[in-house]
């Protein structure tokens, strides 16, 4: 349990760490490690670590990088998931709607890469890493305890771009799973 | 401190919880630190924090007295 204590505190942003991670560690040595404190430890870090990226509050976290804007993660995001899209697109085109122009251009260039495992493996997994990309630099996580129960809310804010992102990828994801299951079932 | 809130409250507060509020009311100027003693370091209320806190109770008692008055009535 201690080893996973100092894992959830090493999840908290460098800058909080050296203002309050030695209090912190020396209070989980007093009040010793168990589940309930490691669990407390990890929701607050996670928590702590998504505002210092969306910069909700400056918290004591200094100014953001600009790398780390959400609007910036979405757009890379846009980026990872842009091949998937436009392979899904030019497929839905060509065997649903008949027009195959796209696809028939796209096929010499995206055939080696649909063919390689790690090329399928970044076609598949482009989609859920740019929902998550988008998403969790907007969402915010709260965790309180009262009365012996555990209260979780999420709050998320919506800049358009995000937005987009969120549900562009979310299609794509929805898109390849039915047609996963219409293949393989 | 976490004793002392559980002992007023009747809450054992996590060190993540606690250490959370500690950081937003340092945020907000409410509280400072002291040096450490004894491996812990102590907090007091800012000027600013006093004039809050005392704002806080004035109005949970207004409250107080209010829902008193309806629960008798």
């Amino acid at each position: 349990m201690k080893y996973l204590t100092r894992l959830a505190v090493a999840i908290y942003p460098s800058s909080w760490r050296q203002r309050y991670g030695s209090e912190l560690g020396q209070l989980v040595e007093d009040q010793g490690s168990s589940l309930a404190v490691v669990l407390d430890v990890l929701a607050h870090a996670v928590e702590t670590r998504w505002r210092f990226i969306v910069q909700l509050e400056t918290g004591g976290g200094g100014p953001m990088k600009r790398w780390r804007q959400p609007i910036v993660l979405a757009m890379v995001g846009l980026v990872i998931a842009a091949p998937t899209a436009i392979l899904v697109v030019a497929s839905v085109l060509k065997y649903v709607l008949g027009v195959g122009t796209l696809f028939d251009a796209l096929e010499p260039t995206m055939t080696p890469i649909v063919t390689s495992p790690v090329g399928e493996t970044f076609l598949v997994l482009a989609p859920y890493l740019a929902f998550l990309l988008a998403a969790l630099p907007v969402t915010r996580l709260g965790v309180s305890r009262g009365e012996g129960r555990l209260g979780v809310t999420i709050a998320v804010s919506s800049p358009l771009a995000n937005l987009a992102v969120v549900l562009g990828s979310a299609t794509l994801i929805v898109f390849m799973a039915v047609y996963w299951i219409a293949e393989n079932l | 401190m976490l004793r002392d809130i559980e002992a007023f409250s009747g809450h054992l507060l996590g060190p993540g919880t606690l250490y959370g509020a500690i950081e937003r009311l340092e945020h907000d100027g409410l509280i400072e630190p002291l040096p450490p003693e004894d491996r812990r370091t102590p907090y007091r209320l800012t000027d600013s924090g006093r004039a809050h806190l005392v704002a806080e109770v004035a109005e949970l008692h207004q409250l107080f007295r209010a829902a008193s008055e309806r629960v008798r009535a």
